[in-house]
């Protein structure tokens, strides 16, 4: 039970994160590398505001408001660097061949990754204590399961987030937009739609989405590291391969599942091969069913 | 026009400026304050130059771009005389002249280079010449996937390891010699590769770029917690396995063992290109570009892809596998460190700066990706540590990789073509606009 | 992999070459009635959406035969069928007398079936000689051992393979053309070299999916003299096209399609006049189609 709840919350995390890379690859058609740094610096952007605002007396004056006010700041920077990021590295290239935006993406994930070290240095950087006590010392154990404020916090933001994002989709017109878009850019487009800034949209909602991820991902492990995102990234990506890609729904039942498989793995066979897991489920699935668990039969037109 | 274009450059600049900012531009000092018996350590918000500096290169790159424009244009123009005028012959044996002439001097240069100068100092350069041909083999061997069949390998690092792993075990246990460990390596290496290639090349080209990252993590995580056959993270013991290559005794009376090495990695390099230059002019070959060029037409025209793929992928592991053992066997002693994701991205790096598909261009971007960082491990780590104050011992390894992600970028924006562009992939990438306007 | 007994060497039969050939030819033009292709029943359904229902086609040995109908009618997605990129729903294709239904597309044109495609899918990063060559690629058998020594064997299949495909520009009359990018031809001139491609593979019968498609005049009535020729090299044909000037001048048989079902078949002059055709493309009140 505790090992299914642990992995629930590891996995709505990986549902944060596979949503954008979803979203993303619904519309592009590409796998946005660098959507997993995204996710690490909303974890440092965080930190970073915390110790500013502990540093001009903020702390002081109240916790939670210094939390949110970091997690909407990490919110906002990273959905500039997202919007950035495509700016700069994915839009001159949307005409050319499949394998040259996954490449531009893979050296984008790979400069931030660095960037960021040399910024924030190697060695892994510390969630600022009493900011994180204030969620982790209350717990509860319902049904024998040890759970404590922020796991709470976690499962409880992510369905908050969700339900935003279903509602944006399917209820504005932005929302409508993005799934035009996703069927067929150039129809979009001739339909009125402009797809530049659909496709920033879609950056800047998912960039926003892994930040919190990552902000909560870093209270939960107690510090962050540079080379955080990449892993995680990659997981996430998994869950939304998983789940069936472009499928909103499916990255969320795949980074829960993913979540899950893993917490019983670690249970039930050996912790040293944690990070595995994840991949064996991918590949396993992927020989089963190409299109992934939600994912529907694409007719390869000729 | 120009105004316009200083001020996009200028507002790009300030948006770097805020963007980087809180991570580059807020760093923190911790001291130490001691009152009385207890000390407290104190955090200190610092500025730093960071954000500035990378502004500024922002703006600076906007305004060489408005140099660069009517420059490259002259370039252009300059360039499509030449080729008018060597396409009128006549310019055309001069060309080849002088080509022929680099070609030679180059020849000359790599294999009198062991026996430069002072005893220290060419063992110093033969080093550096035999880690320059490892990764020149690995990129050969990548190019088959990535710049023929058109199949993105991200953990292409795992058929290195492999390579190495299984020499290095079966040395130490069953005392392998190095000639047939040479082969059992790269074909174990390439039994992966197709055990890894059965299941995922039936999938979309990105899904495979995810799988095979996977597998590359997968076989690292393997090599540190099989502890008992790979040493996990303390590495296998080294003394037997290094310098064990066989080779006649004229040859091992003679220059010390680096050079065995250098040579062995030349020679290995050279029938490397011989071979894969007739496969790339014969019927796989082929079959492999129209894969890359268009799978579902490449089908229909008989082509069994997925053979071919797996083809492809077999080969390209075998390359890496046979580089691996030579590692193995050079370097004696290694951790399943060696095997980082970061290895497989600067051997793609290598690839898409030489130019995808291209023999030429992939030597040269394995060799400039290696040389380049090399000749600069002393420069930047000074100029990063005046400029970034945290970064006191800032190594060669570590800057290294931002900016080959800055590189990637950048070619697939700029060349995608890469450096020495191949005949064939040129087209692919999207040179077809500036061929079709002349 | 190759079927070498049925190997037809219209266009190149010298005695030198280094694949085995057939001495007899069987079959010759004026030999009708014999079922090359026959094509019962018929289904491809996505999801919901019937592209094609039960649909019955029997193309003789040697005849052009045409299949038309308005956009959407399915008839790409019956090409598709046949030629294994899709997996029929229902129904049942002989080819020669063999089942060959849900086979993959690379043995497809092994036993004799050659496509070409509506939106032109050549390989645009290969000259125009090599696109031909990979057409060859199922009737060689040289593998990776064979390139990497270059054995006799190999080099001889290779030379071979080189000169046919340069007949085969010759045929289409491309071959000024050999060294250049597929994708900087002239449209027209891509689509030739779509139909060049596809012979290399010496088919038995040659599917053309709109080869009229985007041409002028000119490229039209030549390609119609295309077509003949090939004919005339005893060459099976099916075609979908919407030229009205092609297909009624050259098809011996024509097969209307809307929305997924054949709605006639019969000779140009029957398929004319026939009021559920008219219908189809015209609305009720016109009596034939105007040519």
């Amino acid at each position: 039970m505790q090992s299914l709840f642990n992995g629930l919350v590891q996995g709505a995390v990986y549902a944060l994160i596979a949503l954008g890379y979803t979203m993303v690859y619904g519309i592009l058609r590409m796998i946005n590398f660098a959507h997993g740094e995204v996710y690490m610096i909303g974890a440092y952007l965080s930190v970073v505001t915390l110790s500013l605002l502990t540093a001009l007396g903020f702390a002081a004056v109240s916790v939670p408001l210094c939390l949110l006010v970091s997690l909407a700041v990490a919110m906002v920077f990273c959905a500039a660097h997202g919007f950035t990021v495509e700016r700069a590295a994915y839009k001159p290239l949307r005409q050319s061949h499949l394998l040259v935006p996954l490449i531009s993406a893979v050296g984008m994930s790979t400069f931030l990754q660095n960037y960021v070290m040399l910024a924030q240095g190697k060695a892994p950087r510390d969630f600022p204590h009493e900011f994180r006590e204030l969620l982790v010392s209350r717990t509860f154990e319902p049904f024998g399961v040890r759970v404590n404020l922020l796991e709470l916090v976690i499962l409880g933001g992510t369905l908050l987030m969700l339900v935003l994002l279903h509602l944006f989709v399917t209820r504005t017109n932005m929302g409508k937009a993005m799934r035009a878009t996703s069927q067929d850019m150039k129809m979009a487009s001739l339909a009125g739609i402009n797809v530049d800034r659909v496709i920033s949209v879609t950056f800047v909602i998912g960039s926003a989405l892994a930040a919190a991820a990552g902000v909560m991902v870093c209270m939960y492990e107690k510090n962050t590291c540079f080379d955080r995102g990449y892993l995680a990234g990659l997981k996430a990506f998994t869950a939304a391969v998983l789940g069936g890609i472009g499928n909103l729904p499916g990255a969320v039942v795949g980074g829960l599942l993913l979540g899950i498989v893993e917490s019983l793995g670690i249970w039930l066979l050996s912790p040293d091969y944690k990070d595995v897991y994840a991949f064996i489920v991918l590949i396993l699935v992927l020989l089963v069913r190409p299109t992934g668990l939600l994912g529907e039969q694409v007719a390869d037109k000729s | 026009m120009y105004l316009s274009r200083l001020k996009t450059s200028f507002l790009a600049a300030v948006w770097i400026l805020i963007l980087t900012f809180p991570l580059a531009g807020i760093g923190t000092r911790e001291t130490k304050v001691v009152t009385g018996e207890e000390s407290t350590i104190k955090q200190e918000l610092v500025l730093r130059s960071g954000p500035f500096l990378l502004a500024g290169v922002v703006f600076a790159c906007g305004l060489l771009w408005l140099g660069v424009k009517p420059l490259g244009r002259v370039i252009h123009a300059v360039s499509r005389r030449a080729r008018n005028l060597s396409a009128r012959g006549g310019f055309m044996i001069w060309k080849r002249v002088v080509l022929a002439g680099l070609m030679l001097a180059v020849i000359v240069a790599v294999l009198s280079m062991p026996f430069w100068g002072s005893e220290r100092a060419m063992r110093k350069y033969v080093d550096l010449g035999v880690e320059v041909w490892l990764y020149v083999l690995l990129a050969l061997g990548l190019n088959i996937t990535i710049g023929w069949t058109g199949l993105l390998v991200l953990g292409y690092v795992a058929f290195f390891c492999i390579g190495a792993y299984v020499y290095a075990i079966l040395s130490i246990q069953c005392g392998l010699p190095f000639w047939p460990g040479l082969l059992v390596g790269g074909l174990s290496a390439s039994i992966a590769g197709i055990l890894l290639g059965i299941p995922s090349l039936r999938l979309r080209g990105d899904y495979l770029a995810i799988v095979t990252l996977g597998f590359g993590e997968t076989i690292r995580y393997l090599m540190q917690n099989l502890k008992s056959v790979t040493g996990g993270m303390q590495g296998l013991p080294n003394q037997d396995i290094s310098g064990t290559i066989a080779v006649p005794a004229w040859i091992s009376d003679g220059p010390p063992r680096s050079v065995h090495y250098y040579f062995l990695t030349l020679t290995l390099v050279v029938i490397v290109v011989l071979l894969l230059r007739r496969l790339n002019n014969s019927r796989i070959g082929r079959a492999w570009v129209a894969i890359r060029e268009d799978e579902v037409a490449a089908q229909a025209m008989g082509i069994n892809t997925f053979k071919l793929k797996v083809l492809a992928f077999a080969l390209s592991a075998f390359v890496a596998g046979m580089a691996g053992v030579v590692f193995a066997a050079r370097i004696g002693y290694f951790t399943p460190d060696a095997f980082k994701f970061e290895t497989s991205v600067l051997v793609v790096a290598m690839v898409i700066l030489g130019g995808m598909g291209s023999i030429p261009g992939v030597i040269a971007g394995a060799a400039l990706l290696w040389l380049i960082p090399w000749a600069l491990r002393d420069p930047i780590p000074r100029f990063l540590s005046t400029h970034f104050p945290a970064m006191e011992n800032v190594g060669i390894e570590d800057y290294q990789l931002a900016i080959f992600g800055g590189i990637l970028v950048l070619m697939m924006i700029f060349r995608p073509q890469g450096l020495i562009p191949s005949r064939r992939a040129s087209y692919e990438m999207g040179l077809e606009e500036e061929e079709e306007s002349r | 992999m190759c079927p070498g007994h049925d190997r037809r060497e219209f266009f190149f039969s010298g005695t030198n070459t280094a694949v085995p050939q057939d001495a007899q030819n069987p079959t010759t033009v004026a030999q009708p009635a014999r079922p090359l292709l026959e094509v019962t029943s018929l289904s491809k359904h996505f999801g919901g959406l019937k592209a094609v229902e039960a649909v019955d086609l029997t193309v003789n040995e040697g005849a052009i035969f045409a299949v038309i109908g308005p956009n959407g009618a399915g008839k790409t997605t019956i090409f598709n069928c046949l030629t294994g990129l899709y997996a029929p729903t229902a129904g049942r294709v002989r080819f020669k007398g063999r089942d060959i239904t849900g086979l993959k597309p690379h043995k497809v044109i092994a036993v004799g079936m050659a496509r070409t495609f509506q939106n032109i899918r050549l390989f645009g990063g290969m000259t125009v000689l090599e696109n031909v060559m990979v057409g060859t690629h199922c009737r060689m058998t040289g593998g990776v051992a064979g390139a990497l020594l270059r054995t006799p064997g190999a080099k001889r299949e290779e030379s071979w393979c080189a000169r046919r495909a340069m007949r085969l520009l010759e045929f289409v009359k491309l071959e000024g053309m050999a060294d250049q990018w597929a994708r900087n031809l002239p449209y027209g001139s891509q689509r030739r070299l779509e139909i060049a491609r596809a012979l290399a593979a010496e088919p038995d019968l040659l599917l053309l999916d709109e080869p009229a498609a985007g041409m002028n005049p000119a490229e039209t009535d030549e390609l119609m003299k295309l077509i003949l020729q090939i004919r005339t090299r005893n060459m099976t044909i099916l075609l979908i096209e919407h030229h009205m000037k092609v297909v009624m001048g050259i098809s011996d048989r024509i097969a209307v399609l809307d929305y997924g079902m054949k709605i006639a078949e019969g000779t140009p002059a029957e398929v004319r006049c026939n009021p559920r055709v008219v219908e189809a493309y015209l609305g009720k009140d016109d009596a034939c189609l105007e040519i």
